[in-house]
């Protein structure tokens, strides 16, 4: 199990000021979320080949390092692979019977395949889009984007909270189940086996819930008046590199915003 | 569980956007700022127990517990489940940004049903309260890969196929995370009786101090 927790910017620290690094979170994460709606209204392939080739040219100006972001769009496609296996197997819509090649008795389906390409185009699309833009930003800028973004406090406060303790929780499991290792238990699904892995759970929740109340009490101490402070962002830029990066930010979205609605425009047009 | 970006049509993407938005915002109002430590510090112990992987034969399952997660968060499922996703979104690049109303719907809203539901029966003294664990555990996972499977029909008559394997390969989860749910109820009732909601607003801070 892992027990770090990065986005791909905590290891590109040593990017240039001008990059996409540098540019203001709220403004990437803006044009994320934008761009992967509008990304996911496509319905046709010729627009999701442009999306996708947009945001793959995001990534490659993020200059984020490849072995942080393959890992990344590796997992998102393990998830088309079973849509890539099924629709052409699977789909035949009213009349349409054209078949791509046949494996023995199996069809492959071209309508099938032209539906698993665009799903496949629009994830990688969105997928790209999020890695290059909210990737190229450390979780906690991201999460005083949210904040900058109206998203409530308590949202944005919950989400760092359970990030700053993910990386603790599973070292501490790590160590439990270890420590179960060491005194004969092999893992599986036999019901010996789920028993010792419920208890393992039940024990994390425990130390996590003791944890918790350990931390409520502090803060109650100090003061608490329910209110989760942040820190405002510092930047060791200096200040005309800053502006710089604030109006390519700005760009940067209007771009996003523009490429989106480009791409839908033409798929209801087509 | 969750599904990527990429597959939903828009309008099943704006209908769980419309439900998950609106009970996202009565659960964090209900949520008292009190308790968001201890709502944010159990969300990131479940965040790395859905991490775990249990090896099946070539392959392997990964855990979901939202049903545990339901029963010991409560309605504070919804809030804990939407940082859950917006981690793994951020971090992982699973599930998506503009799927995140629909994953919430799929994974928060049977939590809290089969946790709200269950619950009551933890404290029963009989063995009321070990069919009752397997239901919230089991339960979930089953409405879950309902809503999954409900969300890719909704999506166009091309996905039905994966939507039914989908809950298909649910099934074998589901029965895994009832009989886990039941071990990790009861290892609760024996040491920590009062963690199931233990987040719940009604409860007097004071208590702890």
């Amino acid at each position: 199990m892992r027990t770090t927790f990065d986005t791909p910017a905590d290891s590109a620290r040593s990017l240039p000021y001008f990059s996409l690094r540098a540019m203001r979170p709220e403004r990437k994460l803006a044009a994320a979320a934008v761009f992967s709606l509008c990304a996911a209204l496509l319905s046709r392939p010729a627009p999701a080949l442009g999306a996708c080739l947009f945001a793959v040219l995001l990534l490659c100006c993020s200059g984020l390092p490849l072995r942080e972001v393959a890992p990344r769009l590796a997992s998102v496609n393990a998830f088309f692979l079973p849509f890539w296996l099924l629709l052409p197997l699977s789909y035949v819509p009213g009349g349409d019977t054209r078949t791509l090649f046949s494996l023995g008795p199996l069809a492959f389906r071209t309508a099938g395949f032209e539906t698993a390409l665009l799903i496949w185009l629009k994830g990688n699309a969105a997928a790209c889009a999020i890695a290059a833009l909210a990737g190229s930003s450390t979780l906690a800028e991201n999460g005083r984007a949210l904040r900058a973004l109206r998203v409530p406090d308590k949202m944005t406060a919950l989400l760092l909270i359970t990030y700053a303790d993910l990386g603790l929780m599973a070292r501490e499991y790590v160590r439990l189940f270890q420590a179960a290792r060491l005194r004969g238990f092999v893992p599986g699904a036999s019901p010996a086996a789920c028993r010792v892995y419920a208890r393992l759970i039940g024990l994390l929740l425990v130390r996590s819930r003791q944890k918790a109340r350990r931390v409520e009490q502090a803060m109650l101490l100090r003061g608490f008046r329910g209110c989760f402070p942040l820190l405002p962002a510092q930047c060791s830029c200096p200040p005309t590199i800053r502006l710089r990066n604030r109006r390519a930010a700005a760009l940067l979205f209007a771009l996003c915003c523009l490429a989106g609605g480009t791409l839908v425009v033409w798929d209801i047009m087509l | 569980m969750h599904i990527s970006e990429g597959v939903l049509s828009a309008p099943v993407l704006a209908g769980g956007a419309a439900l998950a938005l609106p009970a996202l915002g009565w659960s964090l109002k209900r949520l008292p700022w009190d308790h968001i430590m201890s709502t944010g510090i159990l969300s990131a112990a479940f965040f790395t127990a859905s991490l775990i992987h249990i090896p099946i034969g070539p392959g392997s399952v990964h855990l979901i517990l939202n049903g545990v997660l339901g029963a010991v968060l409560g309605p504070a499922a919804f809030p804990a489940v939407a940082a859950a996703l917006l981690l793994q979104a951020l971090l992982f690049n699973f599930g998506g940004l503009s799927t995140l109303g629909v994953n919430l719907c799929i994974m928060a809203g049977p939590a809290v049903l089969c946790g709200t539901v269950c619950r009551p029966f933890f404290r029963t003294d009989c063995k009321v309260w070990a069919a009752a664990a397997f239901a919230c555990g089991a339960g979930a996972v089953l409405f879950s890969a309902l809503l999954c499977a409900l969300a890719l029909s909704l999506s166009g008559e091309v996905f039905r196929s994966a939507a039914g394997v989908i809950f298909l390969a649910h099934l074998p989860i589901m029965l895994i995370e009832g009989f886990l749910s039941m071990g990790i109820i009861g290892y609760l009732r024996k040491t920590m009786p009062e963690l199931p909601a233990a987040t719940r607003p009604e409860r007097d801070h004071a208590d702890d101090l």
